[in-house]
């Protein structure tokens, strides 16, 4: 590593946590309560942590569903913050998303049901400052979400 | 904290059908309730599903999808659905949605009833 770029470091340490949940519903509650749980520590209002599990609740309910309909494989959850900014990340190795952009319209759905609203991806986008999507095909999906907690 | 909190509970006034939601109103949580109401609306002629929020303290747009749903179906019988007991975070929720928009006279107060 160079001066330069040990110069770009921040000066707190980004404290990550890593959690694997295997795809079944029943861990989407788990995944909110663990996520709310590495929070506490960063002071936040009741506002931004129902903000943040609602977010995190999305995206893992779409991992679990969509990208691995519900088969029980690992997904991973990283949660990692540094200065006050909160980064969550969940990702899968299922199916992928032929088309991010489109998935991530309000009210596109891909459930023939009509019972899913299709609004994952606004809900995160509203309750999170910035969402990040990459997907492929066969390979699987990576939500990246940030917030700023105490802004 | 009791179990039955996370259980949805189902019962029958006169021609409707008051759905009790759940602590936490999510995917896991929600399942099988297509199914109940939809037997009760058939086979009880159930007119308006009351869903009632007294107990939820989280909800996700898996809840949004599941009023979308059951309005369909029972707009499609000549029926309806209605909200009580719809607390801030749920409202916000519900708001963001554009639910209030997409559904007329939703708020329901069971205390008149």
């Amino acid at each position: 590593m160079d001066t330069q770029e040990r110069k770009q470091e921040p000066l707190e340490r980004r404290e990550t946590m890593r959690v694997e949940l295997e795809s079944y519903s029943h861990n989407e509650q788990l995944a909110r309560v663990v996520v709310a749980a590495y929070m506490t520590r960063l002071n936040p209002t009741v506002d931004e942590t129902e903000d943040v599990k609602t977010a995190v609740s999305e995206a893992v309910t779409n991992a679990i569903i969509h990208g691995y309909q519900e088969s029980g494989e690992t997904l991973i959850l990283r949660v990692s913050s540094v200065g006050g900014e909160l980064q969550v990340e969940v990702e899968d190795h299922g199916v992928g998303i032929p088309d991010v952009e489109q998935a991530r319209q309000p009210l596109y759905t891909t459930s023939t049901e009509g019972e899913r609203s299709g609004m994952g991806f606004t809900f995160m986008e509203t309750f999170m400052d910035q969402v990040e999507v990459r997907s492929a095909p066969g390979s699987g999906t990576l939500v990246v979400m940030k917030k700023k907690i105490g802004a | 904290m009791t179990e039955s909190m996370y259980e949805i509970s189902y019962e029958k006034d006169r021609d409707a059908l008051i759905v009790r939601l759940p602590k936490e109103v999510d995917h896991h949580f929600s399942q099988g309730l297509k199914e109940v109401t939809e037997s009760y609306a058939v086979m009880g002629q159930v007119r308006c599903i009351i869903f009632d929020f007294a107990r939820t303290e989280f909800m996700d747009s898996t809840g949004i999808g599941i009023l979308l749903g059951r309005y369909k179906f029972m707009r499609a019988l000549g029926g309806t659905i209605a909200l009580a007991n719809v607390s801030g975070r749920i409202q916000r929720i519900l708001k963001i949605a554009g639910i209030y928009r997409i559904i007329p006279n939703l708020e329901w107060d069971m205390k008149e009833q």
